[in-house]
């Protein structure tokens, strides 16, 4: 379509969408000129109507798609299909971008509903580089219209998409969702395409879609480097590979449409198989259930105050940092859970999910109780995820199965049901294939459904080991399934409970489990995973085991923990001796006493130096994460005893609207919080209203505000005026790369934070 | 579209992150790790176009919808009938990796953030000088590399200089509401080129919008590591 309408004579910097309004006879005539040369499907040239595209134009996105699905209709006289085409929204979603979920939803359900009213016969959603974008499109195509779905993205050679993400993952997440056909367009010709529709092809049953370019282009006139003959031969790999949809992308016109025309009449579809295995997928990363893989359970606030804490102050760093050191230590899943009493679970659930895909590449496991909680979950995670957990008890099934399927999921069952955990292996069975022909009902796919025999305390029954052990063999060979459980209860009540916990887990890998939950910064647990991978050939030439346990990875540079004052591990910046440092120094001093005696001078004399310039910004950087390591150490210490948090008083710090730059924000906020301060921490991209509305719910005295572009500062502006609007009496300090002592007075700020020292002095200032 | 490589100039990084001088023995160990994992993570992309220089009330590219407003750019390309728009990038893996970091140590994330802006200024080093190569053999003299946001060219050009390169579906940079380049660390600039010879200005803060504000000079250095 590009290619003829700038043969027809699209000006430069039209959007072409806008073309059809001014010359539907010509939309038209490309239309028909593709249907002589042999389409079925042509598609709408709807691409890049979105609101976002449109904005200013003086044209509706109900008007531009309902013309151009005319002008395809008109062409086609119901000989082919009229397509509704959608693109990318042209504007990147969140982390890397400001794009919020619900906004892309919104611009893609107004085109879809459009498009359906119009009477396009089918949805192309095509060009698309992320993943998470495309998903969105998806669900509002799903949510939206009863049209069926094409769905196709761009990737490099790498088989990769520019933002990362991996075909596999592609195909394993968007089969999920339920649509109808997927495959490949643009960016490459056909030959380079091959390779990937193939790994794409390995993982979905779905029917292919191939639309290539016409080569690659030339870099300095742009013109297609292969002719529509060369097109045509490279595509009919296509027949081979069992690809059902082909088609031209750029550089290629109604003649490459003929010649694959001619060419396929003659070739036969060959049929495809697909494996059955069970896969679970981030954007970048694809997970395959052959072999143990551990979930990592150590998000999850139940009998951990210290998280409780962090979930409550809408502390995600705590929580993130949880999520990436199990990931470090080698989990290939994490199980998420933010159940506290009194919180918004479904909130923080799809707070934590987003945080986490920003972080860490793993496929999350959802866990709640509450169905909303799940929903949020699922939801928000872009990849195929698995759901903890469902039981035997009808109303579960009921409620949280239709959510698994609707978003793809995996689940796991637990082998109970209202009755409460039977005593006995064979009882357990029962209400595995009672969970297991629930989901199959359902159309979740055997190979998706896990199952949890649960672990029982051994010293409380002494035979609940034995039993656990025996249903979850019964389960793996009876059924198939594959199985999770939840290791570390086995030793409640137990002395050396490691022992004990590493044991059964052995004990339960030999008799079948696939999924154990354990916490994998616990080596004796992992190690029992490598030694079991190894011992059962999991590990060809015993490679993995050899490489963890001779290369210590060290990739954060940190001294080894030695004997010094705190003064001199702060100075110098050493966490390994911050830390120890201070849980010597709890058993002779309070953890106040250390924080105001020891932390805070140590910090100060930093500071100092600082702006004598003997140190700079890296230097003060350092000694403020040293710090911080100790400031861990006795938060929890204070935790422990059932004390409240160190709080000197609240600040916010936030990134203003519009802008994505975190990085020194952060620092900020982690050389204040050094001194004892609550940090409110708003995150980047932060509307005035949040910020105002927060100040006020939280009593804060002192904000931060952070813009680090010329074309921010405005947003800055208009929040400082917002929170004076509001007549909340607080403080408010500004910094940031581009910002000026004078442009902080005439904004109305109260103070101009050229870095984070002065930002403590400010600190000190409003709140002591 | 071809693969570049980069390199990461560690002392640059080091100003960057507002050093000053040269890193010592932990702070330079350090910031060689992060460069390390900033080069390997960096998938360096970048597309360049040569464009006919209209002339009206201002400057603009012909075949495309990019004006160029502003005196400096004028003054730049007073002589050149043709110039070389370019948008390089290190790519979206590294905003994964520097997100990553910031959980797990924030200072080291710093370092990666500037080891990142290195990599991508040093791309662009890379790139003016193919393009020096390339049209200096065919009779041209080219004028120094120029990105929206130097001396009164505003930056919000910035997204016109993308639509003129179709940088969204060749390399995968976008320009978000508020104008910045997503991924982050990318760049656009400019270069003219003429038949006749080309003063430069060398770099210099004479004609930088910021050198009233300039945190680097505050501390007594450019941010191209003179003392001042």
């Amino acid at each position: 379509m590009g290619t003829m309408l700038q043969r027809s004579g699209l000006p430069a910097g039209m959007p072409p969408e806008l073309f059809t309004l001014e010359h539907p006879d010509i939309l038209e005539n490309i239309h028909k000129s593709y249907i002589e040369a042999g389409s079925q499907i042509v598609y709408a040239n709807t691409f890049g109507a979105n609101a976002h595209k449109l904005a200013g134009c003086g044209h509706t996105v109900g008007e531009v798609i309902s013309a151009s699905v005319a002008a395809a209709m008109r062409a086609t006289e119901g000989r082919v299909s009229v397509a509704l085409d959608i693109g990318p929204i042209g504007e990147m979603l969140e982390p890397s971008g400001t794009l919020k979920f619900e906004s892309a939803y919104e611009l893609f359900r107004e085109m879809l509903v459009a498009g359906e009213k119009a009477g396009a016969e089918l949805i192309a959603l095509e060009t698309f580089t992320d993943l998470a974008e495309l998903r969105i499109a998806v669900l509002a195509a799903k949510e939206n219209t009863s049209l069926p779905i094409f769905a196709t993205m761009s990737f490099e050679e790498t088989g990769r998409t520019f933002t990362g993400a991996l075909a596999e993952c592609f195909a394993e997440t968007v089969t999920g969702l339920g649509v109808d056909a997927i495959g490949v367009n643009c960016s490459l010709g056909p030959k380079h395409l091959m390779p990937i529709i193939r790994r794409i092809g390995a993982i979905t049953p779905l029917p292919l879609i191939v639309k290539a370019n016409a080569g690659l282009p030339d870099a300095s006139d742009g013109h297609y480097s292969i002719s529509a003959e060369e097109f045509a031969a490279e595509m009919s790999e296509c027949a081979e590979i069992g690809v059902k949809f082909i088609g031209g992308c750029c550089g290629t016109d109604p003649a490459y449409i003929k010649a694959l025309c001619d060419i396929m009449l003659t070739s036969k579809c060959a049929s495809r198989t697909v494996s059955e295995k069970t896969r679970l997928c981030s954007i970048t990363k694809l997970t395959t259930v052959d072999e143990v893989r551990v979930i990592g359970e150590r998000i999850n606030p139940t009998g951990k105050k210290r998280f409780q804490q962090a979930l409550r102050e809408n502390d995600f760093d705590y929580v993130l940092s949880q999520g990436v050191s199990q990931a470090d230590a080698g989990a290939d899943i994490l199980d998420v859970n933010v159940g506290v009493p009194c919180l918004d679970e479904a909130l923080l659930m799809a707070k934590c999910v987003n945080g986490l895909q920003a972080t860490v590449d793993l496929p999350l496991q959802i866990d709640s109780n509450a169905p909303e909680a799940i929903a949020a979950g699922l939801r928000a995670f872009c990849g195929k995820a698995v759901v903890n957990s469902v039981n035997g008890e009808k109303e579960k099934l009921d409620k949280i199965l239709p959510l698994a399927k609707k978003y793809g999921a995996a689940v796991v069952g637990l082998t109970m049901d209202e009755h409460g955990i039977p005593e006995t292996a064979e009882e357990r069975f029962e209400i595995a294939k009672r969970i297991l022909s629930a989901c199959e009902s359902i159309g979740i796919p055997k190979r998706d459904v896990f199952i949890d025999c649960l672990t029982l305390t051994v010293s409380a029954s002494p035979d609940s080991a034995n039993e656990t052990l025996k249903a979850v063999r019964m389960v793996k060979e009876k059924l198939g399934l594959h199985t999770v459980l939840g290791v570390s209860n086995i030793s409640f009540g137990l002395p050396n409970r490691e022992l004990i916990n590493s044991a059964f887990l052995t004990l339960a890998m030999e008799n079948g489990l696939d999924l154990p939950i354990i916490n994998p910064n616990a080596s004796s647990m992992t190690d029992a995973v490598s030694a079991f991978k190894l011992l059962r050939g999991f590990d060809p030439g015993c490679q993995s085991f050899v490489e963890c346990f001779t290369n210590v990875m060290s990739t954060s540079p940190s001294a080894s923990a030695a004997v010094g004052d705190i003064l001199d591990a702060v100075s110098k910046g050493l966490k390994a001796e911050a830390k120890s440092i201070t849980k010597d120094l709890l058993t002779t001093k309070t953890e106040l006493e250390i924080i105001n005696e020891l932390l805070i001078p140590a910090l100060d004399a930093v500071g100092e130096r600082y702006e004598r310039g003997e140190v700079f910004l890296p230097q003060l950087m350092r000694s403020a994460d040293a710090a911080c390591e100790a400031f861990e150490v006795l938060k929890s210490s204070i935790l422990s005893k059932g004390g409240s948090s160190v709080s000197k008083g609240k600040i916010i710090v936030a990134t203003v609207k519009g802008d994505i730059h975190d990085i020194g924000k952060n620092i900020v906020k982690t050389i204040l919080a050094n001194y004892g301060y609550q940090l409110i921490d708003l995150g980047r991209d932060v509307s005035p209203e949040t910020v105002v509305k927060t100040a006020i719910r939280e009593e804060v005295r002192l904000v931060g505000l952070s813009a680090l572009m010329t074309t921010t500062l405005p947003a800055m502006a208009e929040t400082v005026k917002a929170i004076r609007k509001s007549g909340h009496e607080c403080k408010i300090m500004v910094g940031g790369a581009v910002l000026t002592g004078e442009y902080a007075e005439k904004i109305g700020a109260d103070f101009y934070a050229k870095d984070a020292k002065k930002a403590v002095d400010i600190a000190k200032i409003v709140l002591g | 579209m071809e693969k570049r490589n980069i390199s990461v100039d560690i002392s640059e990084a080091y100003r960057y992150m507002g050093g000053i001088g040269a890193p010592d023995g932990s702070m330079r160990s350090e910031l060689i790790g992060a460069a390390e994992l900033i080069e390997k993570s960096a998938l360096p992309r970048a597309v360049i176009k040569l464009c006919e220089i209209e002339r009206d009330d201002f400057l603009s590219l012909k075949g495309t919808c990019l004006n160029l407003p502003g005196t400096s750019i004028e003054a730049l390309l007073c002589d050149c009938p043709l110039c070389v728009i370019f948008c390089a990038t290190v790519g979206n893996d590294i905003e994964a990796l520097i997100r990553k970091w910031q959980i797990k140590d924030i200072s080291f994330a710093a370092m990666l953030d500037s080891c990142a802006s290195s990599a991508v200024e040093k791309l662009c080093d890379g790139i003016e000088a193919e393009v020096k190569g390339e049209y200096e053999a065919q009779g041209y003299c080219l004028t120094n590399r120029f990105s929206p946001g130097y001396g009164d060219l505003p930056i919000c050009v910035q997204r016109d200089f993308c639509a003129a390169l179709d940088t969204s579906r060749k390399i995968g940079v976008s320009v978000s509401d508020s104008g910045i380049m997503i991924p982050r660390k990318s760049v656009t600039a400019i270069i003219g080129l003429s038949k006749k010879p080309q003063k430069h200005f060398g770099t210099d803060c004479r004609d930088c919008e910021l050198k009233g504000s300039c945190k680097f000079r505050e501390n007594g250095v450019t941010c191209y590591g003179e003392i001042i």
